[in-house]
Parts: structure tokens; sequence; C-alpha cells
């Protein structure tokens, strides 16, 4: 009697894709806000060659006007693959635990569920070669896009749900996920603190900030050292990192900061418990 | 007849020198900006990735580091390009003042190039 052959090792994992995404979010976070000024001191319609007329030439030779289309370009590419690198972790949650079924369904099988355990086997194969094919693509073949999430309305309207949790849980979930990691890395510092948004995409929004402030405000070292600290634990349920950076004001209280660490995810936790220093 | 430029004319640019200090500082600030950006991209993690998701990591990262570091290094001579002494900038000819002016904020691109 043949035997159903285990479901091969996961060689990209969970916790690879999150600490990738986790990196390239503080590189956008910096990018958009080095764009930002730039857009802030360039020629009206700077991201619009065609609303140069009048002053075409002297926008075409002004500095700040041409920094800010050239970041901009960066910036959308950075979105772009952000996106992919967020995606790519989601998928590799579920395949990881999809092969944790399978590996366990292979110690268990009897004659008569074989081929069928074999089938699964074979559809949760297609799926992660899928998964790999797509970020492989993604960061790749990047092209410049066109129809980028409008993020000055997006963040209009989250500052405007910022004290309405439930009603920001609900709008957030409608945003796809270009629109939700657009807002992190342009504004993380509204999206890590914002009750309502899941504990997951506010860790990601602090740790983009994190990264971001890093090396310029002790605070921010303080913080990364901690977090470094528990980099060992994983999230049996997830294979992501265990804690979550759930609150991240580094200059709250007079300066003294304020962090919020979550080990597992409380949004799907069975049981919370908090501890506060006084 | 054209009159002969004057060698002790001094070419000044009418922008007040606070606008020019803050433009050199910001120019400054985002070429460390940009610094830190392409070292921390161009150490982005692979690890925990398959072998053909890392090469398309580093497929991805080197142009881009690459273009970052690029654009820090223009955006570290547009800083450089404010030499500031005594409360003023210093200019050699109007070519140089007007290519300050480029890198002033839109709303001095109008400011006169003068010859006093």
């Amino acid at each position: 009697m043949s035997q159903v052959v285990a479901p091969p090792p996961m060689d990209s994992t969970p916790l690879g894709a999150q600490t990738l995404g986790v990196d390239l979010r503080g590189v956008t976070v910096s990018v958009k806000d080095v764009q930002a000024w730039a857009a802030s001191i360039a020629a009206p319609g700077w991201a619009d060659a065609s609303g140069w007329a009048g002053a075409a030439a002297e926008a075409h030779a002004h500095a700040a006007t041409c920094f800010a289309r050239r970041l901009d370009v960066l910036e959308a590419v950075l979105d772009r693959v952000v996106t992919a690198a967020d995606r790519f972790e989601d998928r590799l949650v579920r395949l990881r635990q999809w092969r944790l079924d399978l590996v366990a369904a292979c110690a268990t099988v009897d004659d008569a569920g074989r081929a069928e355990l074999r089938r699964r086997i074979a559809a949760w194969t297609r799926a992660y070669a899928a998964a790999e094919a797509e970020i492989v693509t993604a960061l790749c073949g990047v092209p410049v896009d066109v129809d980028r999430p409008d993020t000055a309305r997006l963040t209009g309207e989250l500052r405007g749900l910022l004290h309405a949790p439930v009603a920001l849980a609900a709008w957030w979930r409608r945003l796809s996920r270009r629109e939700q990691e657009a807002l992190t890395t342009e504004h993380p510092e509204l999206v890590g603190n914002a009750d309502g948004i899941p504990v997951t995409d506010r860790d990601e929004a602090n740790r983009a900030r994190l990264a971001h402030d890093g090396g310029r405000l002790a605070n921010a070292d303080d913080v990364q050292e901690a977090l470094d600290d528990y980099a060992p634990l994983i999230d049996p349920a997830t294979g992501r990192a265990l804690t979550e950076l759930i609150g991240y004001q580094p200059t709250l209280h007079s300066g003294d900061g304020g962090v919020a660490i979550s080990f597992g995810d409380p949004d799907i936790a069975d049981q919370v418990s908090a501890m506060s220093r006084a | 007849m054209e009159p002969t430029p004057d060698p002790f004319a001094v070419i000044e640019l009418d922008v007040p020198y606070a606008v020019l200090r803050e433009a050199r500082d910001r120019w400054a600030a985002a070429a460390d900006e940009l610094d830190r950006c392409w070292r921390r991209l161009a150490r982005a993690s692979t690890s925990g990735l398959s072998a053909a998701v890392t090469r398309a990591v580093e497929e991805f990262r080197d142009p881009c580091a690459d273009e970052l570091k690029a654009l820090g290094g223009q955006a570290q001579d547009h800083a450089d390009a404010f030499v500031l002494y005594g409360g003023q900038v210093v200019l050699a000819d109007r070519e140089q003042a007007e290519r300050l002016r480029a890198l002033l904020p839109w709303a001095e691109h109008a400011a006169q190039v003068v010859r006093r």
C-alpha cells in the first residue's frame, strides 16, 4: 500500500514575508516624507506635466518639482511592492495552517482517504507555487501605477472616524489592500494608533514608523531593542512574530513616549490580560 | 554698444536670507533621509524567503536603492550649492544665482537676480 507523501516544507515563511514587509514599509514611509516636502515646494500641478502650461520651462528647471516627480514614481513602485509583500504574508499564514492540517492528516489517513488527501496536497502545492509566483512577478515587473489610491481623500475619512472605532473598523474593512497599505505608509502615526483598525495592521504601521524613527529618537531605539529581545518568539497560530506593536507614540507624555506591545493578536484571542507600568 | 560689465559688481538674489538658509537645510535633511533610505533598503531582509523570492527581492532592491542613492546625492549637491557666509549667500555670477533660485520653493521662482 503506497503512503501519502506529506506536503513539502515552505521555503518562504510568514515571518520572512513579515520582516520583508516591515523593511519595505519603513523605507516607503521615509520616501513619502521627503516626497511630501518636495511636493509642498514644487510648481503647482507638479504631478502632471501638462499642468505646467505657461511656466513649463521654468517648472522643468525647478529642482524640487523634478525631485517631487521622480520620488513620486518611486513611491508608486514602493506602494505596489509593499502591497504585494503584505498579500504574500497573508497567503503564507493561511498556507502554513493548511499545510499543518495536511501533515496531521497524513499521519491518520486510512486507505479510503488516501486519494482525496493526495488531491488536497496537490492543491496546496499549486497554491504555494502561485503565491511565490505572484510576489516574484510583483517584485520583478513592477508597472508604473496610473490608478493610485486617493490618499488625501482617504486620510480625511480616516481622521473623521478616529473617535468612532466601530465605524472605523467597518470603513477599514471596505478598503482595498492597496488603499490600506497606501494609508499605512502615508500616515503610520494615524493608522498605528487608531482604535478600530485590526491589530496586525496597526503593528505594520507602527513598525514602519519605528523603522523611520530609528537612529533619530532614543525612544524608538529603545522600542526596537525591546522588540528585538522578543524577536525569536513566533506565534504558533500564524508563524508571524509573536509581538504586535499596537501603540507607538514616541513623543507622547512630554517626550517620555507611549508604547503598547501585545503578545499574540488580541483581536482573535479568547482571553486578554493587560499590564501597564505606572 | 553694450556697456562693459563692472568686474566689481555684486550679484544678488532678491530672496530673504532665512528662505535661503531654510532651503539649504531642507535639501540637506532630504539628502540625509534618502541616504538612510537606500542603506535600509539595501539591507532589506531576505531571510525566511525561498531562493526564487530572494532573487526577486534582490532584483527589485538593488536598482531601487541605486535610485534612492542617486536622489540623495542630488539633494546633497543642491544643499552644497548654497554657500552662506555672514548672513548672506555668496554668488559668483548670474548663472549661479539662477541655479540657486531653481532650488528654492516655487513661490520664489520669479525672484530677481540683480547686479549691484
